[in-house]
């Protein structure tokens, strides 16, 4: 559930920020309410899956 | 968790100062201190029928119900093991015929359960109104058992996590009443996890000799093709259909476009397929039930998620009444 090589994000002002997709996207909404924001460590460390758990 | 009370948008802003979480107790001593006293627990999740009776008889709690959640109990047929029988969709449909879904409600479930006619319960996105759910027709389903070569029967193994072993139980009770031969397995999370959760398999899928595995998804994006859809049939870590070009195909459309009326007509479609084709054993769509300290105005989410914007607490709640904590 990754955005696709070539989206951007531009900051427009502290409470808006604005995606820019190669090409439509008819998941991107729900992409955003999956998002995930771990610790780096997290990633670096543990990562997904049952076996790090 | 404190509240931030610089957020930016009024209209979300929290109406409580602190909500602590703690995952230290477990849930029959959450819920203990909850129904006997206050000041230490005031919410309890993920509920069982049978809790909430007891709930009920407390001077301290009450029981809240959430109806229309995002959830749908269901069943994984194995597609992946060696010879699999499920290929054949004539099993598949027997099997879905063979459930009696109202019973399987009102005795699994004491009623806190709503039909599904396919993958989504009704509030999902794509949610079809104009699909039945599998009636009940037992001699149809021992029709198609004849059909697909199981005159005299087929044995099968099911296995269940613990939370959904009285669902288990009567459905193994119905499957048998057709036919069909049923050795029942109850597992623990992480076992459950190691038969079907395609990443962390103790032995390749094709060496998984379960027949029909007990789950449930909710879906926090209520978007089905991702977490539904993708995660249980199209390469996701649940895939036991296995490849499925008509699925793959609608699924491709859903996502190149954002015209949210063509998505949901490409969703429906998706669900009369599935439905047609009895990828899943589609059971039923839970009611969530919690525990909720009386002087709390619990407000849970469809999504089942404990997001607690809304929730706020009256003037009777311990934290802030003058005369303080009940004894």
């Amino acid at each position: 559930m990754n955005f696709k090589p070539g989206s951007r994000l531009e900051i427009v002002t502290p409470q808006i920020v604005r995606f820019i997709f190669p090409e439509p996207d008819g998941g991107a909404l729900a992409k955003v309410v999956a998002m995930h924001l771990g610790n780096r460590q997290f990633y670096r460390e543990l990562g997904w899956g049952e076996k790090s758990w | 968790m404190e509240a931030n009370t610089e957020y930016w948008d009024h209209s979300r802003f929290p109406r409580v100062k602190r909500i602590v979480f703690d995952n230290t107790l477990s849930q029959k001593d959450a819920l203990e201190l909850l129904k006997t006293g206050e000041g230490r627990v005031d919410l309890v999740t993920e509920l069982s029928p049978l809790e909430t009776l007891r709930v009920a008889e407390s001077p301290f709690a009450t029981g809240v119900k959430n109806r229309g959640s995002l959830m749908t109990v269901f069943g994984h047929f194995n597609n992946r093991k060696a010879r699999s029988p499920w290929r054949d969709a004539r099993l598949r449909q027997a099997v879905n015929l063979a459930i009696n879904r109202q019973d399987l409600i009102r005795y699994a479930t004491r009623g806190n359960g709503v039909t599904v006619p396919a993958f989504l319960p009704v509030q999902s996105f794509g949610y079809d109104p104009d699909l039945a759910p599998y009636p009940f027709e037992p001699d149809k389903a021992r029709h198609l058992l004849r059909g697909a070569g199981y005159a005299d029967g087929l044995s099968l193994t099911m296995i269940a996590p613990e939370d959904l072993e009285v669902q288990a139980t009567v459905v193994s009770k119905m499957l048998e009443q057709v036919g069909l031969n049923l050795e029942l397995q109850i597992l623990d999370t992480t076992a459950f996890n190691r038969k079907t959760f395609l990443s962390s398999l103790e032995q390749p899928p094709e060496e998984q000799t379960w027949d029909i595995a007990l789950t449930s998804q909710g879906d926090v994006q209520n978007f089905p093709v991702y977490l539904h859809y993708h995660d249980h049939a199209l390469g996701g870590p649940w895939d036991w259909v296995s490849e499925e070009p008509e699925l793959r195909r609608l699924y491709e459309l859903v996502l190149g476009t954002v015209d949210r009326e063509r998505q949901q007509t490409l969703i429906r479609q998706m669900e009369r397929h599935t439905r047609d084709q009895a990828y899943f054993l589609f059971l039923y769509n839970p009611i969530q039930l919690y525990a909720v300290n009386k002087a709390v105005t619990f407000v849970p989410y469809v999504t089942t998620r404990l997001i607690l914007t809304e929730t706020s607490v009256t003037d009777q709640h311990w934290s802030v009444r003058q005369d303080g904590i009940k004894p």
